[in-house]
C-alpha cells in the first residue's frame, strides 16, 4: 500500500515535470504578425512671400519703376494632376496714383526651380494670372524625380508704368499670390 | 568651450532661419506682398525739331521780312502736388559765327527773338522774349500739381518761333547757332 502511494507520486511528479518544461519549448517558436500601415499621401501647395516689396526707377525720364518679389513654395502633385502658383492685385495703388487696373502693372518670371514660369503678364485686379504652372507628379526637394532644392523659388519682376498724370506721393498696392495642387 | 561655440551655432541658426521666417511670411496656401512706389517730380522734353531753318519770308520784299523758323517740342511733367512748379527755358549754347547774325552782341535792332505755345500743362512764354547767350530764358512755365497727358508713350507739345532780323550788314553764307532747352520740375 505505502509502495503503490510512493509509485503514484513518482508519476504525478514526472507530469509536473513535463508541464512545466512544456512553456519553454512554446517560447522558442516564431509567430509572425502583419499590421498595413496606410498613408494618404496627397497633393499640397503652400508657399511664403516677402511683406514688402518697393518699385523704383532712375533719371527724371519717366522710366518705369521696378522691383523684385522672390516666392518660395512648396508643392506635391498627384500622378493625374497638376497645379499653379497664381496672383492677383487685391487691392490697387489710391486715387491719383498709378492704375493695376488701367494696366500699368506687368511682371515677368526668372527661372522657377519647380514647374513652369510666367512670361511677361499684365498684372490684373479683377482675376488670377498665373506665376508658375506645376506639372503631374511634381514634388519639392531630395532630388529627382522631385525637384533639388526645398523649398522652390521664382522671381517676379514687377514694371510699373511711370505716368506723368500720376500725382507725387506714395503708392501701394496688394498682391496676394496663391498656390494650388491637385 | 566646445558646448558653448555649440550653443551658439545653434541659436545663430535658430536666428537666421526666424529672420527668414519673418521676411518670407509663414508658409501657407496664400501669400501677400505689399507693392509700394514712391511717384516724385520728373520732367522730360524732346526736340522734335532736330534743324530749324529760319528763312526769309516769301513775297514779303527785299529786306522786308525776318528770317523766320519754328521749333517743335514735346514734354513730358509732372510737378509737386503741393507746393511744385516748373519750366521750360531756352539759351543759345552757341552763337552764329562771325559776319553774321549775332546773339551775343546783335546789331542794333537785330535782337532775335522768339515766341511760344504749349500744352495746357503749362503756361506758355507771353510776347517776344529776346533769346540770350548769357542766361536762359522763359519758354514755359508748370504750375503745381501739373501733369502732361495721360498715357504711356504719350506727350504734350510746344513750339518756339525764331525771328531774326534780315539786316544788310550780314555777309552771304550760311550760319548755325545752338539752342539748348532745359525742363525742370519740383
Amino acid at each position: 500500500m505505502s509502495g503503490l502511494r510512493e509509485k503514484h507520486i513518482g508519476w504525478a511528479g514526472a507530469v509536473w515535470c513535463l508541464f512545466m518544461a512544456a512553456p519553454a519549448g512554446v517560447h522558442a517558436a516564431t509567430a509572425t504578425v502583419t499590421n498595413t500601415l496606410n498613408a494618404n499621401i496627397g497633393a499640397v501647395g503652400v508657399l511664403a512671400a516677402p511683406g514688402m516689396a518697393t518699385l523704383s526707377n532712375t533719371g527724371t525720364l519717366f522710366n518705369a519703376y521696378n522691383g523684385t518679389v522672390a516666392l518660395q513654395y512648396r508643392a506635391r502633385t498627384s500622378a493625374a494632376g497638376g497645379g499653379t502658383l497664381t496672383m492677383q492685385v487685391t487691392q490697387d495703388f489710391q486715387t491719383g496714383g498709378p492704375s493695376v487696373a488701367g494696366g500699368d502693372l506687368t511682371y515677368s518670371c526668372g527661372a522657377a526651380s519647380l514647374g513652369t514660369a510666367c512670361a511677361n503678364t499684365t498684372a490684373s485686379t479683377s482675376s488670377a494670372t498665373q506665376v508658375v504652372k506645376l506639372p503631374s507628379s511634381a514634388c519639392t526637394g531630395g532630388g529627382s524625380p522631385c525637384s533639388g532644392t526645398d523649398p522652390n523659388t521664382v522671381t517676379l519682376t514687377f514694371t510699373l508704368a511711370d505716368q506723368p498724370v500720376d500725382k507725387t506721393g506714395t503708392f501701394t498696392a496688394t498682391v496676394q499670390f496663391t498656390i494650388s495642387a491637385t | 568651450m566646445k558646448n558653448r561655440f555649440i550653443r551658439s551655432s545653434i541659436l545663430a541658426g535658430v536666428a537666421l532661419v526666424a529672420s527668414q521666417a519673418y521676411a518670407f511670411g509663414q508658409f501657407a496656401a496664400t501669400g501677400t506682398t505689399t507693392l509700394s512706389v514712391a511717384v516724385a517730380a520728373e520732367s522730360a522734353i524732346s526736340i522734335t525739331t532736330a534743324t530749324t531753318n529760319l528763312t526769309e519770308a516769301t513775297g514779303a520784299g527785299i529786306f522786308g521780312a525776318p528770317f523766320t523758323g519754328t521749333t517743335n517740342f514735346s514734354y513730358k511733367v509732372r510737378s509737386t502736388k503741393v507746393g511744385g512748379g516748373g519750366s521750360i527755358t531756352v539759351k543759345i549754347t552757341s552763337d552764329f559765327a562771325a559776319g553774321g547774325p549775332s546773339v551775343t552782341t546783335p546789331p542794333t535792332g537785330d535782337a532775335m527773338t522768339y515766341t511760344c505755345t504749349a500744352a495746357s500743362s503749362a503756361t506758355a512764354c507771353t510776347g517776344s522774349i529776346t533769346a540770350s547767350a548769357s542766361s536762359a530764358t522763359n519758354v514755359a512755365t508748370f504750375a503745381t500739381d501739373a501733369h502732361s497727358t495721360a498715357g504711356t508713350g504719350s506727350s504734350d507739345a510746344g513750339t518756339v518761333v525764331w525771328s531774326l532780323p534780315n539786316d544788310p550788314v550780314y555777309k552771304t553764307g550760311t550760319y548755325t547757332a545752338t539752342a539748348t532747352f532745359t525742363i525742370s520740375a519740383t
